[in-house]
């Protein structure tokens, strides 16, 4: 076999889609109700929140309905807002596959508690 | 051996569970040997040496395929902070192991990789071997009670 030519042992493939993500100005919309998107929760957490409570604190993302505490959480954990869209990429609300992330079907059910 | 990409990263989500398996078998056998449970503390730890051999395979396989195997990435390592519960906990992980590994390979035969193929399905043997165990103690439980079931599990002194 021939080594690959970077880094052979990347410390966090997850960190860097998220910068990757970040460079390509895909800052997804988290939180509707008060219209925070990525980037702002994302800037909350590097100065030090460390709960979704404390991101709603800090920049009022999570206090409305609820339904985007699991894409929160997942900033939280270091990963992209958004569950990986690939088959085999790890979502970090669940830590399953894409393919059998059930995060959406957590949100669904948060959307339909919230409306109910 | 250039590999598929997509089959890369099914072997790395195999990885991860399979490093997040050794660290939490691992805390449960220290647990369970601080409990003087001997008996229960040599099976997890047999079994987190088990899965540090997978991951070893499962690396050797990425590597092969010149990929870059994720050795940093974990899922939630879960500690139970009774036997029952660290049973259920592994019971968990390896249900998620094993439908993971259930994916690659549908991904496999996909892109005629029977190499990881073979791989993978002996992965799913041996976490399906893992579930049946824990079942298997589960029913125990329900049949004598969880009294009576520690009590053999406590076994000879700790090693």
């Amino acid at each position: 076999m021939s080594f690959p030519s970077n880094n052979i042992l990347s410390a966090c493939g997850d960190c860097s889609v998220a910068k990757e993500l970040q460079q390509a100005g895909d800052d997804l919309l988290v939180c509707s109700c008060f219209d925070v998107r990525e980037s702002t929760v994302r800037e909350v957490v590097e100065q030090g929140a460390e709960s979704i409570a404390e991101v709603t604190a800090g920049c009022g993302a999570g206090g409305g309905c609820g339904a985007c505490h699991v894409r929160i959480q997942r900033v939280l954990c270091g990963m992209p807002a958004k569950c990986g869209s690939g088959r085999f990429d790890l979502c970090g609300g669940c830590g399953s596959i894409g393919a059998l992330c059930g995060c959406l079907i957590e949100e669904e059910n948060q959307a339909e508690l919230a409306t109910a | 051996m250039k590999g598929n990409e997509e089959v890369i990263n099914a072997l790395n989500a195999g990885l991860t569970i399979e490093l997040t398996a050794i660290n939490q078998y691992f805390i449960c056998s220290k647990m369970c040997s601080d409990w003087g449970l001997n008996t229960l503390a040599k099976h997890f730890y047999d079994e987190s040496i088990e899965e540090m051999k997978h991951a070893e395979e499962v690396i050797d396989r990425i590597l092969y395929l010149e990929g870059k195997p994720e050795i940093a990435r974990y899922d939630t390592i879960l500690v139970g902070d009774t036997p029952e519960q660290q049973i259920r906990d592994s019971h968990t992980l390896e249900v998620k192991g094993v439908a993971t590994y259930n994916e690659g390979i549908a991904l496999c035969r996909e892109v005629k990789d029977a190499g990881t193929s073979d791989l993978m399905e002996r992965m799913v043997v041996e976490s399906e071997e893992s579930i049946d165990w824990a079942e298997t103690q589960f029913d125990l439980i329900k049949m004598i009670g969880i009294e009576k079931y520690l009590a053999q599990q406590m076994g000879a002194s700790a090693e």
